[in-house]
């Protein structure tokens, strides 16, 4: 008896735990796979390092940099956030996207600014 | 390899790194040094008190502000006014902010080291490390810190960063500005003059030049904590 139910638990945890792949591939969202990004990249300029090196490790850059120029003063005008103004204009269209996408929530924009496409509140007194 | 090449082999390299260390070959020029000391003299007797200073101040460095709470109304320089009890005294202004000791009691007392005193002696936060402990704040004997209690809506000032809910702020001379070769906004929005600004190691800057007349005096000077920040006519 004890046996048949602990086979049974076991079973409705099995349907649990497969139920969304099971959903998924009924509604066929398997096959379509990721959406791609709607990233809004600059038409044309050169950034500091190549795109393969940013996308893994730009915030292992910019949190190197940062510590050197809080502690040293090393104020270099490549490796700032400021500088990446320049090309990417816009914070909503390029870092808050991907930002989104992948789930990771960088505390960077509560204290620096970085301009968005949308209204926002400026010019505090 | 012969014991005798590698021996030389070592002792080569040795000498390439102790002669050429990486780090000051990259940034050579751009780092602090510690043949720099910054200091301020204010000289109270041509300060009126108008609050010029502790404004600009407010608006250049996104101070938290609140006007309608006290506690949560931050400051990074305050105008304190000071008057004797005897009767037809006059009422003396004196702006105080972080007065960038040599020997920062905060800097001791913060546990996570976000507080520290730069080569070129400016007291700093690394805001990114601060966990909003305020054993600094009660460590300071000025009352120099404040700490952000409410979310800091908007910029005054998008060139410099704002400080985070949870994370104490203070004057840091305006660092990002003495970077880049200006004064700090104190400095430059007084009319009357009243802040002087400079290198204190150096004989001929105004900062040394009015301290070595003798008639500067420090706040708290019994402490001795080095503070950086002097006053005429205290």
């Amino acid at each position: 008896m004890n046996k048949l139910i602990a086979i049974f638990v076991v079973l409705i945890f099995g349907v649990v735990l497969l139920s969304p792949f099971v959903v998924n591939a009924i509604r066929g969202g398997m096959s379509k796979g990721v959406s791609k990004l709607d990233i809004v990249l600059p038409s044309s300029g050169k950034c500091i390092k190549d795109k393969e090196y940013m996308r893994a490790n730009h915030m292992d850059l910019l949190k190197k940099e940062r510590v050197k120029a809080v502690r040293d003063g090393v104020r270099t005008n490549d490796y700032s956030l400021k500088n990446c103004q320049t090309c990417h204009q816009k914070r909503d269209e390029f870092c808050d996207r991907c930002h989104h996408f992948v789930g990771v929530k960088p505390e960077c924009f509560e204290c620096h600014y970085y301009p968005t496409g949308k209204k926002e509140c400026k010019g505090r007194e | 390899m012969k014991r005798r090449d590698f021996l030389k082999l070592g002792g080569i390299v040795a000498a390439a790194s102790a002669v050429t260390p990486a780090s000051s070959l990259l940034y050579a020029g751009k780092t602090t040094t510690s043949a720099i000391k910054y200091g301020l003299v204010i000289d109270l007797t041509k300060c009126d008190g108008c609050g010029e200073c502790a404004t600009a101040c407010r608006i250049a460095n996104n101070v938290a502000t609140s006007p309608d709470n006290e506690k949560i109304n931050n400051y990074w320089l305050r105008i304190a006014r000071v008057k004797s009890k005897f009767p037809n005294s006059h009422e003396q202004a004196i702006p105080l902010m972080c007065m960038h000791c040599d020997n920062a009691p905060c800097v001791h007392v913060c546990p996570v080291k976000a507080s520290f005193v730069r080569k070129d002696g400016i007291v700093m936060i690394d805001k990114h490390r601060c966990i909003g402990c305020r054993y600094c704040m009660i460590a300071c004997p000025y009352k120099a810190r404040s700490f952000v209690f409410k979310h800091n809506e908007g910029f005054s000032n998008p060139d410099v960063p704002k400080t985070m809910h949870g994370v104490v702020e203070k004057c840091d001379f305006c660092v990002t500005r003495i970077d880049s070769g200006r004064m700090p906004v104190c400095v430059e929005s007084c009319k009357k003059g009243v802040m002087s600004f400079g290198n204190l190691f150096d004989p001929e800057s105004q900062v040394s030049r009015l301290i070595s007349s003798g008639k500067v005096h420090r706040v708290r000077e019994d402490l001795h904590l080095g503070a950086k920040v002097y006053y005429l006519g205290l």
